[in-house]
């Protein structure tokens, strides 16, 4: 699954807010909600931080991918933020994370939802994407580092 | 002589395999052999993410289960498919790599033909170089026919 067939440009916020985990996955699930892909926001966000319960999905060199399985949502959606200062996401590494992609598929949809997750995986992997990422400035810039990454 | 004797169907639970199998069907009555429909569980993607951290082994193991359960109504969706045509289907499930298991199930079992669903759209070069289909369509050493043309192929299916 490419990146591109699910990145939509606005879902992307290069300059979150909130300080905490809480409000940034706020931030990225109203994103959604703007964009007609939440039907129930507080399902979305109940399903999203009971997945945290059971462990943080803040992974090491300041990357968060929060995930859920969601009836809150029809299809895979994806929303994409920058925090410029950082954000406390209990991260394995102890760091701040800085980009947090944010992941909702409907029961029933356990493939594409592993596709894409794997996608999300390996274009986080270079350091030379994690780095470019912290310096944008639109959410144009993520859409190209996006298509220039899938067609490296 | 009937040189096509078994015939592989790559089902994934995209309308596209589906459409795959209708013609894989009216093939395999065309030609009287054997239909088999095969679903394989990308474990080695739940493995990467649990490599990653992205997934935790709860996790792994409750997508894991999902895609079994999947697996199955899909491939029950195929049987009743060729059920409807007086045609037994076999069933096969696998674990790992898609592309593999299927490589590795044809070379197993000596089959003649796979058959997948039309290929999607390509956006980029990653997409050429992790797509599943793609993949099979690469190196498998059998002939791998990829079906098209929902309209004419429901109309074949209904008709024979």
């Amino acid at each position: 699954m490419s990146l591109i067939d699910i990145t939509e440009k606005n879902c992307i916020k290069v300059d979150l807010e909130s300080l905490d985990k809480e409000g940034v996955i706020e931030e990225l699930v109203d994103l959604l909600v703007n964009a007609g892909k939440i039907k129930d926001k507080q399902k979305a966000i109940d399903d999203i931080m009971e997945r945290e319960k059971k462990g943080s999905t803040g992974l090491e060199k300041g990357i968060a991918v929060p995930h859920a399985k969601t009836e809150a949502v029809d299809k895979l959606s994806l929303a994409f933020g920058i925090s410029k200062d950082g954000v406390d996401f209990n991260a394995m590494d102890g760091e701040y994370s800085y980009l947090i992609l944010l992941l909702l598929a409907p029961p029933g949809a356990s493939g594409p939802h592993v596709e894409a997750l794997a996608s999300i995986a390996r274009f986080l992997t270079p350091p030379v994407i994690r780095e470019k990422l912290k310096n944008v400035k639109s959410s144009d810039d993520i859409i190209n580092i996006i298509i220039e990454y899938e067609n490296s | 002589m009937n040189q096509i004797k078994k015939i592989l169907v790559v089902i994934n639970g995209t309308e596209q395999s589906y459409i795959a199998s209708l013609y894989a069907v009216y093939l395999a009555i065309l030609m009287k052999c054997e239909l088999i429909g095969m679903y394989v569980i990308n474990e080695k993607a739940l493995n990467d993410l649990l490599k990653v951290k992205i997934f935790i082994d709860e996790e792994k193991v409750d997508y894991e289960k999902d895609m079994e359960k999947d697996a199955d109504r899909y491939l029950a969706q195929f049987e009743q498919t060729a059920g409807k045509k007086n045609l037994s289907l076999k069933k096969v499930i696998k674990k790992g790599s898609i592309h593999e298991e299927v490589v590795k199930y044809v070379k197993e079992e000596d089959l003649d033909l796979v058959v997948i669903g039309e290929l999607k759209k390509i956006v980029s070069v990653k997409d050429v170089a992790y797509d599943e289909m793609e993949r099979i369509l690469r190196v498998a050493k059998v002939p791998v026919l990829v079906v098209k043309g929902k309209e004419k192929i429901e109309m074949l299916y209904q008709n024979i």
